[in-house]
């Protein structure tokens, strides 16, 4: 018997889960004690930067490619993080209020997208939702300022676009998605590979019926190619490459597995060829999917997967199911694309299971979840049973949400202090006590200028003017760096005590700076404050040098 | 390579023979995987008697559920699996280095050091929130699922069996070349068109067998090898589907490009590398 389901009844369920993923994604967004990345922070900054002078940290105008330590990172998300940058001023929220609310559109998105393609199947949509808001890969994900998150949503809504555009027959629709595919390539680098397979695969299948209106099609690939043309041509230069080179297997410096020492191959191509396979299928095992990798240790919470454990059996069934089920015939030619070339840009570099950029992934697999979920609860036959699984069902879920809770809130700022790069916050508050001091900021062990630039909310026109040291013209193809900076009372270089005790500075660095006992045993230092990380180890020393200290 | 390994060896290849012309209707399937058992580094890298045994046991169990297909009923079948699967474990783990041992100093089901750290560690964390939920959170339960868990994957990993566990092997360990990558569509094409009479003793076999290895010790790859023969049953079975297809440019366009990977893999990886010797 076919159930009957109240349309207000689904309504509010629907209702909930949204407000469901947007707390989650939201909540204690802004607090530092979780930390703030180095990405992030340039991100941020480079936003600001750009509200308040129309340039970027090095005094570019309107960059296409934010150059950015040793990349360049793509420039969508910095421009829309200028706005709730505009309305709520620099900070930790606003930086990463672009990824959070792509994060929970994403959940409304794919909700809207099932519904369409499986023709008002609404239990099967709100399952595909549910997965993707409790989804660890996506939650995590949309709690930071990845670039990624956004053009993981400009994907969803070009697919949402295509798909209504060809079912009402609305060909303006189609072309509406289209940008969407183009606009993700301005979001994410990555999706300069993956984009365009997805879009080529819609444009395949779609072909009879765009066809029909050849000056449509002619007009539509105009505008698209006119859309691609900026990124395409910064995406020829050695910046636009820089990432593709760095990254990829096929270049020389990478380490090629399957090497021992009474025999080898000789065959590099074939090696690559092995090994980039192997790192394709990676995307797909159930042990990465599945099973706590600690080798990301930035990029991932400690003890969860990418998919809660009691989901696997669902992700096998679910793929048997959606591959031989009749009914799944159009959910199929949608979604093979994503299953088939969203871990292609990832599996390319050498790092194996790389989370973020294969984000992509997170769409199909919630789907082919959702569907063993589906399929388990029709073919429980009984209604007593089917209660039974209902109710386990939401027990594991409950407990998947706290657990994910206490890995985001606890755990990971515990475990992970050090490579999410906690106390900076603090240690701009800090530094703010002494305006007229000058600060030299050891650089030894890291990047932290940019958490410098935006924790104190430092004015962009000064730094450019002070530390915009690249060559202009060069922007997109030099690589030269400069690791020592100064900028107002900040001085970013290596510490030289003689120097430092000589002209009276206040001295910042990390534990190995100076151990506590050599600055009480020296009458040249002061310890004026220490930061710490959650388990008590030093983040940063604050120490004032100088004359005797008596 | 002593006599007895040689003819256990051999008696191992006419038994699978047997079986995958039993369970296939291709003559050429039945060839593509009595040659494949013969050169896999899987099988051909066993250098005990008592694990020879064991995969002899493992064809035994599909032979058996293969000759009675028709008449299978689950009583039956729990029968010969208990018969023929028991046995091959403890023949598979009753030599092993005593370090390695299914005890109880050593399985996941018992706490080491590290483990009882990792709780003490995470309790702190959590004392703050809650004592009694980082209690609840954190215990000695939750340390051996999640121990389970780690084996569990190890064995549950495509990875594993077809790229010698690239990206996450141990460099230069030969040990875990299993199967050849070409031969992966073929394994997921077989899972996926595996018929419904003998669905359910190859995964069942397949899970219990994953299950278990889950209670060893981290790395005891010697248990992995009662998978080699539903393995290569799944691949038998993708390659059948191909080879039924109606169109024969289609069998050539999907068949030729993973023959031709085939063969240069076995060539170049496995020959160059000396995988056999």
């Amino acid at each position: 018997m076919k159930l009957k389901y109240n349309k207000y009844l689904w309504f509010a369920i629907v209702g909930i889960l949204f407000i469901l993923a947007f707390t989650i994604r939201f909540y204690q967004l802004n607090n530092p004690d979780h930390g703030f990345y180095l990405d992030e922070a340039a991100i941020g900054y480079n936003a600001y930067s750009i509200l308040k002078t129309g340039k970027d940290e090095f005094g570019k105008s309107f960059p296409l490619l934010f150059r950015s330590f040793t990349d360049f990172k793509a420039p969508l998300y910095i421009y829309l993080t200028v706005l709730p940058i505009k309305i709520l001023g620099l900070g930790i929220f606003s930086t990463r209020f672009i990824s959070a609310f792509s994060g929970s559109i994403a959940v409304i998105c794919i909700y809207f997208l099932l519904k369409l393609i499986t023709k008002n199947n609404r239990l099967l949509s709100f399952l595909t939702a549910l997965v993707l808001t409790i989804a660890p890969w996506h939650v995590f994900y949309s709690r930071g300022a990845w670039e990624s998150n956004l053009s993981f949503l400009l994907l969803l809504g070009a697919t949402l676009f295509c798909v209504y555009g060809f079912t009402t027959k609305r060909r303006l629709f189609f072309l509406l998605g289209s940008i969407f595919f183009v606009l993700s390539t301005y979001a994410y680098h990555g999706q300069r590979i993956v984009a365009p397979l997805i879009f080529g695969f819609y444009l395949f299948y779609y072909r009879k019926w765009l066809s029909e209106k050849k000056k449509f099609l002619v007009f539509g690939f105009l505008v698209l190619g006119l859309l691609t043309i900026p990124i395409l041509a910064v995406s020829l230069t050695p910046g636009g490459q820089s990432r593709v080179k760095s990254l990829s297997i096929f270049s020389p410096q990478t380490i090629l597995p399957w090497k021992n020492q009474e025999g080898q191959s000789n065959n590099r191509t074939l090696t690559i060829l092995r090994k980039w396979f192997a790192l394709y299928t990676a995307y797909y095992s159930p042990r990465n999917l599945f099973s706590p990798d600690p080798a990301e240790k930035q990029r991932w919470l400690p003890d969860l997967a990418t998919f809660y454990i009691w989901q696997l059996p669902f992700y096998l069934l679910g793929l048997i199911w959606l591959i031989t089920k009749k009914k799944y015939e159009r959910l199929r030619s949608i979604i093979w694309p994503w299953f088939f070339f969203s871990p292609l840009a990832a599996s390319l570099t050498g790092d194996p299971f790389s989370t973020v950029r294969a984000l992509p992934l997170v769409f199909p697999l919630s789907v082919i979840i959702a569907i063993g979920i589906y399929e388990s609860i029709i073919f429980v036959k009984s209604r007593n049973l089917k209660i039974a699984f209902s109710g386990i069902l939401v027990l594991l879920i409950i407990c998947s949400l706290i657990n994910l809770m206490v890995q985001l809130f606890y755990i990971l700022p515990f475990e992970r202090a050090k490579y999410w790069e906690l106390g900076y916050s603090q240690l701009g508050k800090s530094l703010s006590f002494f305006p007229n001091q000058n600060i030299v900021i050891d650089n030894s062990r890291g990047e932290s200028y940019i958490h410098v630039l935006f924790f104190t909310k430092f004015d962009p026109a000064t730094y450019q003017k002070e530390a915009g040291y690249l060559e202009l013209p060069n922007y997109y193809y030099s690589y030269n760096r400069v690791n020592n900076k100064k900028f107002g009372q900040f001085e970013y270089r290596s510490i030289d005590w003689g120097k430092e005790e000589k002209e009276g500075n206040i001295v910042v660095g990390d534990e190995l700076i100076s151990s506590r006992e050599n600055i009480l045993n020296n009458p040249h230092r002061q310890l004026f404050g220490e930061i710490l990380y959650p388990d008590k180890t030093v983040a940063f020393r604050i120490i004032k040098a100088g004359l005797p200290f008596y | 390579m002593n006599i007895i390994l040689i003819l256990l060896k051999v008696i191992n290849v006419v038994l699978f023979f047997f079986l995958v012309k039993k369970y296939f209707h291709k003559f050429f399937t039945t060839i593509f995987l009595t040659i494949l058992f013969i050169i896999s580094p899987w099988q051909t890298q066993i250098n005990q008697e008592n694990i020879l045994i064991a995969l002899f046991l493992s064809i035994l169990f599909f032979l058996i559920v293969t000759h009675k297909k028709d008449a299978l009923n689950l009583k039956y079948l729990l029968i010969v699996f208990l018969l023929l699967f028991l046995p091959s474990l403890f023949l598979i783990t009753n030599k092993l280095p005593r370090r390695n041992k299914f005890q109880a100093k050593n399985t996941p089901l018992s706490l080491n050091q590290e483990s009882i750290a990792h709780i003490i560690h995470y309790q702190n964390i959590l004392n703050p929130l809650n004592p009694v939920f980082s209690r609840l959170y954190t215990n000695k339960a939750t340390e051996i699922v999640k121990n389970l868990e780690i084996n569990f994957f190890e064995t549950f990993n495509l990875n594993y069996y077809f790229f010698a566990n690239h990206p996450l092997e141990r460099v230069g360990v030969k040990e875990t070349e299993k199967l050849y990558s070409g031969l992966l569509p073929l394994f997921i094409l077989g899972l996926v068109s595996l018929n419904s009479v003998l669905f359910l003793p190859t995964i069942f076999w397949i899970i219990v067998a994953s299950l278990i290895s889950s209670l060893f010790n981290n790395r005891i790859y010697n248990i992995q090898i009662l998978l080699f023969v539903p393995f290569l049953l799944l691949i038998g079975i993708g390659l059948e589907k191909i080879l039924k297809l109606p169109v024969l440019w289609k069998k050539i366009i999907i068949l030729g490009p993973i023959l031709i990977w085939l063969i240069v893999e076995i060539i170049v990886l496995g020959l160059n590398q000396n995988l056999y010797f």
